[in-house]
């Protein structure tokens, strides 16, 4: 699915991203655990193909990014909400769905599924600029996978969420995965990182470590104790 | 298919901000209305103040002007301080004296004009005497010389020339316009264009830059989404209300405040959408160095206000060369030199056709610079 060789990403003089490798395969849900500012964004923005890393490769469905033609089938949620606050729910999905090339009744079900996957059937109606934040954030994630992509990239997705909703959403992502679908997810909650498959653990622009939550579990006692240590690393530098 | 779909959301969103929409579509009509009347207001009569003039230069100064008698040249100078006459006016000897108030120079012209046209009536009046008397006097001068024939029986030629002192008054015609033009319709079309350059380069600019502050323009584009798509639809989205906005300004203008129009009502209103045209383009472009709407607006002394300098509404013909240089590296210059033409002038599209191709070649220009830029955005 995700192929990345020593990726280097530079803003200016500012590193980035350094030395960056790792590989993500199908049905495989993965995590990106880090604090504020170890480049978990920049990562994932290089993936999906908005910027063009500075030094090395990476292959995404086996293209080699930037490019336009894997984004059919990645789904993304950006850390922000990116919605068109003027319009309705049902409008920002339709936009977004005929972006990705679907059109007619295909539309108007994947419509009708995303809505009801993330609670706002009831809501259709009102422009988003009337929601809470939490709303907004369930809408940007049916926006995300209206086209039922293969590949999704979440962006910390469940900031602003209540914790019912959370659990709905991660049993979803759990389910979505066993049909074959992977997941890149940016987090730095521990409960979520403990639902992933794997783990990579960021610090200051490079992968310090990686793993199962078990794993890791067993090298540091505890995730959290694995996310401070990357932490660390951060204050130090 | 895309670039519709970037189109109908466009026009989606405007249609729900009613305000926008409003500011869009009615600012100008109410701006234009308040100039039309403010330049229409001054009045043509200047006042002036007159010290022991001569009864018949008095009345013919009447004609032109308010009069206000005064008895000294101490008490006109007074009023002239407090701005109750514009001017006074005596003579001394043959010498006529003018004392202009100076302050306010759109008054100076009427006063010397109402002066002068009223010298010129008196000094005409003074003429025609002179040449009744002196018709008289040929008349004498001829019975003197018939009776010296009689006398002498010399043959004395008798033949005067026609007395001709005066020259009749000049017949003014005007190739465009009339008297009755006023500051208004000469500045109207060049008005119009930058009402309509201002105003979309405003509402477009700040959308683009809004979607781009929100994150929407980002994940837009981490769709399969071309660059040149997302451009493309802003341009048709805003297309359809720009040039709603463009026949509104030209009612406004050309129907309602019957500001005079030779050319082509078609021809002037296919030209407005193209002047809107290149301002839609500059404002997306500029848009994308603006961080915030601050900054955004912060452009427009710069890339609007000083266009309007240079675009002809002041007279550039001797001007040095640099600003004529810039003057030619302006689109409003080209719009202004082409709706001044059409409607005034009433020139037909092959007589602007250059003006034409300059601002289409603008537009293209920004649209490629804006795809580049967007690059920032998306890498591919």
């Amino acid at each position: 699915m995700i192929d990345v060789r020593n990726v280097k990403q530079t803003y200016g003089k500012k590193v980035i991203l350094q030395d960056v490798t790792f590989s993500m395969n199908k049905g495989e849900i993965v995590g990106l655990l880090g604090p504020s500012g170890s480049g978990k964004t920049t990562l994932i923005k290089a993936l999906i193909g908005m910027s063009r890393p500075t030094e090395g490769e990476i292959r995404v469905l086996g293209i080699k990014q930037p490019s336009l033609k894997p984004m059919k089938q990645i789904g993304y949620m950006a850390q922000s909400d990116a919605l068109y606050e003027e319009l309705t729910a049902r409008a920002n999905l339709a936009y977004f769905g005929r972006l990705y090339g679907l059109g007619g009744k295909n539309l108007k079900k994947r419509i009708q599924e995303s809505l009801s996957f993330v609670n706002l059937d009831s809501e259709t109606k009102k422009a988003v600029q009337h929601y809470s934040g939490g709303m907004k954030r369930r809408l940007s994630l049916a926006i995300s996978l209206i086209h039922n992509p293969q590949l999704i990239f979440l962006d910390e997705p469940t900031v602003g969420i209540d914790p019912a909703l959370k659990r709905v959403f991660w049993n979803e992502f759990q389910r979505l995965r066993d049909q074959g679908k992977s997941f890149l997810v940016s987090t730095h909650v521990m409960d979520e990182a403990e639902r992933c498959d794997r783990l990579l653990i960021v610090s200051d622009g490079r992968l310090i470590d990686a793993g199962t939550p078990e794993a890791l579990k067993q090298t540091y006692g505890t995730i959290e104790e694995a996310f401070l240590k990357a932490g660390e690393n951060l204050c130090k530098s | 298919m895309q670039i519709l779909t970037v189109a109908i959301r466009v026009i989606q969103q405007v249609i729900k901000d009613k305000r926008t929409l409003l500011f869009l579509l009615l600012a100008p009509v109410f701006v234009l209305g308040l100039l039309y009347v403010i330049m229409g207001s001054s009045s043509d009569e200047p006042n002036i103040g007159i010290i022991d003039l001569e009864r018949s230069l008095q009345e013919s100064l009447e004609a032109e002007a308010h009069i206000i008698e005064f008895p000294s040249e101490e008490e006109a100078l007074q009023a002239m301080k407090t701005q109750d006459i514009d001017a006074y006016f005596y003579m001394e000897a043959n010498t006529p004296y003018i004392e202009i108030e100076g302050g306010d120079i759109t008054k100076k012209s009427p006063v010397m004009q109402a002066i002068q046209s009223s010298l010129q009536t008196f000094q005409k009046e003074r003429a025609e005497e002179m040449k009744e008397d002196f018709e008289v006097m040929q008349d004498e001068l001829a019975i003197v010389l018939k009776n010296m024939q009689q006398q002498t029986g010399q043959s004395i030629p008798i033949d005067f020339s026609e007395v001709d002192l005066l020259m009749e008054e000049p017949e003014i015609n005007y190739l465009y316009l009339d008297e009755n033009a006023d500051l208004f319709d000469q500045v109207a079309p060049a008005l119009m264009g930058f009402f309509i350059f201002l105003f979309v380069f405003l509402i477009a600019g700040i959308s683009f830059l809004r979607e781009r502050t929100s994150g929407t323009l980002e994940r837009t584009l981490a769709t399969p989404l071309k660059r040149s798509s997302i451009v493309f639809g802003y341009f048709l989205g805003f297309f359809l209300f720009v040039t709603i906005q463009t026949v509104i300004i030209q009612i406004m203008i050309v129907d309602i405040l019957h500001v005079d129009r030779l050319g082509s009502y078609w021809l002037l209103l296919f030209m407005n959408i193209i002047v809107a045209t290149v301002a839609l383009s500059l404002g997306l472009l500029l848009s994308t160095f603006a961080r915030t709407e601050f900054q955004l607006l912060q452009f427009i002394p710069v890339a609007v206000i000083t266009q309007f300098f240079f675009s002809g509404i002041f007279d550039l013909s001797n001007a040095p060369g640099w600003v004529m240089f810039i003057s030619k590296i302006m689109p409003l210059s080209y719009a202004t030199d082409a709706l001044q033409n059409v409607m005034i002038r009433g020139y037909d599209f092959s007589d602007i056709a250059n003006d034409f191709i300059v601002l289409i070649g603008f537009t293209i220009v920004f649209i490629l610079l804006n795809m580049l830029v967007l690059k920032r955005q998306r890498a591919a």
